[in-house]
């Protein structure tokens, strides 16, 4: 019986990466979207790196002019827009679309062309916003967040910067509509016989509910930017001075709330699967974990306004916001504690995704104990305006996501190339990154309660001074660090060690098939009675736990 | 019966059945979910700013008194017209379900002249209202008008370039009784396009004319 349940091993699939052009144009595999989708999410977060240490350059002294005031406020705009929409939300989408179907033992994703749509429309999209450096007279420069009413035509002096901003969002939003569509309905639809709802992958549970947020809060942010043009070009009253420029405010962080959980809940599912994974343990609370997922998809959605607390609404209502965001931590407590009670007394293994997965545990609780800070509002009318945020805002999204994302490629990249990466390479990327992160966003915090604002150009404080040259030669250390992981991928890719089907031993069905899985995915599925079908495979063989290979990451 | 066997058997589960719904059918369901939003939060911004004026709509400049655009005749017209064709759609759908080939083509083809006849009459109204200076730049609530109608407008248009193409592969003999995804999905759609409409005439017409 046992020579019945090994796995089932497909042909040797002779996969190169170096395919002709027209297949990466044309191709509607979901491997190959989804290799392209994470391309264009590292080339964004390289460009938007590039942007971030010009902008700790202008920093790094008082009344410094590396580049004068306007390109600043171009460069953090373009900084934000490109690390938000262009880099996490679309390498995590392309992680999603590569290991979803594989995960569920689906041939593909539903709608396979729909799928190729909506990624080619993301280069559109960064191009149309790039377009605005080019064509337009300088690119959006008020923020991410495009407030109006800087936007509006009265304030922007001739520039089609936010025109192309806009155009561009519009372009990314419905993209995101249709990648949502796509995730829903094949997990709805196509998954393996015997694959029941409760035997999904965590991963899948955490994508399903990303794309579900993404879906509701989409076609929002589309509006908002659609009735931005419609006051700049076609002279409507929306969010001019003579309209209500805070409803804008509010349609955006409709959106744009939402938006920071649709960047960290695939995180949270990487987590969900490398912590057993390396922990060789059962993940804690299964369901607990599904149920909390849902609980922040419900919760994120009634916040929106803490990020609003000084713009004058009504006492009630902002106590009704403080209170709600304040509730968040109870689903994202219950996953903390879910993971640490997955590792309590299991016999871990340090990998480098491991390592990550224990990085982003130091760093996102940071980033959620000032969440909670600054959800009270007499502690967020002092800090709104200053360094605090920025220091908040980056500890859950580089130590969140950028570090599940980091935790993820270290994770699946044996997967996706067939060949492991180096683990050498992988202890220095980690080191560096987690002493370069924490060296330039922690002091941050005591900069922003010494009163330093965000978003100026330069400062003229001379006690500021010391504190931001060590936040700018921290920040280049991460440079240095995201360098040692491109090179990492690049060697690996080329000539790192053959990684085989399942070199970590896991637990999920993406591991029964090849490295990489051919074309059609699977030859054969294997059976599916709970949520971890490769770890019943083992079991059921009778194979001894085979230790991880120790030269490897 | 030795239960300690038992357990080394594979459980046998019966194998689930193909979703009672298609996968087509149900990507229109979830993508009509983000539609919702996007009417909902136009909804919304007129809400906020209903909410946020004395007199809504505000008065509109001096001496023109059938200023904004009445209920009667083309909205109250253009309704019927918009209705009639969810019910010449919907048995169209239910036609090529039950094989009826003839009737299909007959009821869809109304739809899509049905549709047609409502763009006119929105068009009409449009022009009728941007000559008697009705126009976006007027005030909020001109502008919400125009944007709320507008993109009910272009959604409609959607729906008949849909409409259109369905009928195209219909004449090409896509359809029968057990292949017409398409068929439902257009019909879906159709009727979203429908729902949104009566909110509209609700809140932007009747709402306007009648309210205290």
């Amino acid at each position: 019986m046992a020579a019945t349940q090994t796995l089932p091993r497909p042909k040797q699939y002779d996969d190169t990466f170096f395919k002709p052009i027209s297949i990466w144009l044309t191709t509607t595999d979901h491997k190959l979207i989804g290799i392209m989708y994470m391309v264009t999410g590292m080339l964004s977060f390289v460009l938007a790196g590039i942007f971030a240490l010009i902008i700790r350059l202008q920093l790094s002294q008082p009344n410094l002019s590396v580049v004068d005031a306007e390109t600043y406020n171009q460069l953090i705009s373009a900084h934000g827009v490109t690390m938000i929409f262009f880099f996490v939300t679309i390498f995590l989408t392309g992680i999603a679309n590569y290991m979803v179907p594989l995960m569920i033992g689906a041939r593909d994703m539903a709608f396979p062309r729909v799928n190729l749509l909506g990624f080619w429309l993301v280069p559109v999209s960064i191009l149309l916003y790039y377009g605005g450096f080019l064509f337009g007279k300088g690119a959006l420069d008020a923020g991410w967040t495009g407030y109006a009413p800087l936007t509006e035509k009265a304030y922007q002096n001739g520039s089609l910067g936010v025109d192309f901003w806009a155009m561009s969002i519009i372009v990314w939003a419905i993209s995101g509509i249709m990648a949502s569509t796509n995730f829903l309905t094949t997990i709805v639809a196509l998954r393996a016989p015997g694959m029941k709802l409760t035997r999904m992958p965590l991963f899948v549970w955490a994508q399903s509910s990303t794309s579900i947020l993404l879906l509701i809060v989409g076609a929002p942010l589309a509006a908002a930017m659609i009735l931005v043009e419609c006051d700049r070009q076609l002279g409507t009253q929306f969010f001019t001075t003579q309209g209500r420029p805070v409803l804008y405010q509010h349609l955006f962080w409709f959106f744009g709330h939402p938006e920071v959980y649709i960047m960290i809940l695939p995180g949270f599912g990487m987590i969900s699967e490398i912590i057993p994974v390396f922990a060789r343990k059962p993940i804690f609370g299964y369901m607990s974990m599904v149920a909390a997922l849902f609980g922040i998809v419900f919760l994120s959605m009634t916040v929106w306004a803490h990020h609003m607390f000084t713009v004058g609404m009504n006492t009630y209502v902002e106590t009704f916001f403080m209170i709600m965001t304040m509730l968040i931590a109870v689903p994202t407590g219950i996953k903390f504690f879910n993971w640490i009670a997955t590792a309590w007394w299991g016999s871990i293994e340090f990998t480098v995704p491991m390592k990550f997965a224990w990085g982003f545990l130091a760093t996102f609780l940071i980033g959620g104990i000032t969440g909670v800070y600054l959800a009270s509002v007499p502690v967020d009318t002092q800090l709104h305006q200053s360094y605090y945020v920025v220091a908040h805002l980056h500890y859950v999204l580089f130590g969140g996501s950028v570090f599940t994302i980091f935790a993820g490629v270290y994770y699946w990249f044996p997967k996706i190339t067939g060949r492991l990466l180096s683990k050498r390479l992988g202890e220095w990327n980690f080191w560096t990154l987690f002493i370069g992160f924490n060296g330039t966003f922690l002091i941050m915090h005591t900069l922003g309660l010494e009163g330093m604002p965000r978003r100026i150009a330069t400062y003229t404080n001379p006690a500021w001074g010391t504190t931001n040259m060590i936040i700018t030669v921290s920040s280049f250390l991460i440079a240095f660090s995201v360098l040692l992981f491109l090179i990492n991928i690049v060697r690996s890719w080329r000539g790192g060690e053959i990684a085989g089907d399942d070199p970590w031993q896991a637990n999920s069905l993406e591991w029964a098939t090849t490295s990489p899985p051919p074309p059609y995915n699977f030859e054969k599925i294997p059976p599916i009675h709970s949520y971890m079908p490769l770890r019943d495979l083992r079991e059921a063989s009778g194979q001894p736990p085979v230790p991880i290979p120790a030269l490897s990451s | 019966m030795a239960v300690a066997t038992m357990q080394h058997q594979p459980v046998h589960e019966p194998v689930p059945e193909y979703p009672a719904i298609k996968p087509g059918m149900m990507g229109m369901y979830i993508f009509l979910a983000s539609e919702v939003m996007f009417f909902g939060s136009l909804f919304a911004v007129y809400f906020y700013m209903f909410g946020s004026h004395a007199t809504w709509p505000p008065t509109p400049p001096a001496g023109a008194k059938e200023f904004y655009v009445a209920v009667a005749p083309i909205p109250i017209i253009n309704t019927v017209v918009l209705f009639s064709s969810a019910f010449t759609c919907h048995f169209a759908a239910d036609a090529i379900a039950r094989d009826n080939r003839r009737r299909f083509f007959i009821l869809w083809t109304a739809t899509v002249l049905l549709g047609l006849a409502f763009e006119f009459g929105q068009l009409y109204e449009f022009i009728s209202a941007f000559s008697r200076g009705l126009n976006l730049q007027v005030n909020q609530f001109a502008s919400a008008f125009f944007i709320m109608t507008g993109f009910h407008g272009a959604h409609v248009l959607g729906g008949l370039v849909l409409l259109t193409l369905i009928l195209y592969r219909a004449a090409k003999g896509q359809f029968n009784s057990q292949h017409h995804v398409g068929v439902a999905a257009v019909t879906l759609y159709w009727h979203f396009v429908d729902v949104v409409w009566f909110f509209l005439f609700l809140i932007l017409y009747v709402g306007v004319a009648y309210h205290p």
